[in-house]
């Protein structure tokens, strides 16, 4: 496995665990108190330590994974494999703001708004990773 | 009219085993790239670029068409 493969691998761990983590506390504080309409006070403390864990994740990972490996630079194989991906990324983001914004037309506050685009976020770095490791696996 | 399909091929493997046996590594090394891009290119997973291909033959010490080459219609 290359130190491109290991640290998208670290990547879509810090990933998974901060949304994880987020959205299970997010939705217990939004679905039993429904009043809670706006992202702002009511999850900002949640999303601040989410970030920092997915920050501390990857720069302690990758910091690791460097240490441990002694070829790091990205070639011109690396940087197509990315760009396909990230094209497969965009289609997720593109589809999550058009339903965010018919979230935003159809409910009160920010908070579902919010939450939509978060998850298409997520789900579209997880869908660049996932196709970046399976062209990897493939040898594309 | 037809669009025409051309695959491209080459002989990396059988040209690194003329050099010495160079390895993948070394190759990649003296190429400029990873060891996984030699293998992908030798399995005909992934065409390389026209500077990374005039540079496998460079430095195996062969001409491009003696490594790289087109197959089909």
């Amino acid at each position: 496995m290359s130190f491109q493969e290991k640290s998208l691998v670290v990547s879509l761990v810090g990933l998974v665990l901060a949304s994880g983590l987020y959205f299970k506390s997010a939705i217990t504080i939004l679905v039993p108190d429904v009043s809670v309409k706006d992202v702002l006070p009511a999850q900002s403390g949640l999303l601040i330590a989410a970030t920092c864990l997915l920050v501390v994740v990857i720069v302690v990972g990758n910091v690791a994974l460097a240490l441990l490996d002694k070829r790091t630079e990205a070639d011109e194989r690396d940087r197509s494999i990315e760009l396909r991906a990230v094209r497969y990324g965009s289609y997720a983001l593109a589809t999550g703001v058009f339903f965010s914004l018919c979230a935003a037309a159809v409910t009160e506050g920010n908070a579902i708004m919010a939450h939509v685009l978060l998850g298409s976020w997520v789900l579209a770095q997880c869908i660049e990773t996932i196709a970046q490791l399976v062209m990897y696996r493939r040898g594309s | 009219m037809g669009k025409r399909k051309a695959t491209l091929t080459n002989h990396v493997r059988e040209c690194r085993g003329k050099a010495s046996g160079m390895t993948q590594q070394r190759l990649a090394d003296l190429v400029g790239v990873t060891r996984q891009t030699i293998n992908a290119i030798e399995a005909n997973k992934y065409s390389p670029s026209l500077e990374v291909a005039f540079m496998i033959a460079r430095v195996l010490e062969v001409g491009i068409e003696d490594v790289f080459g087109v197959e089909g219609d």
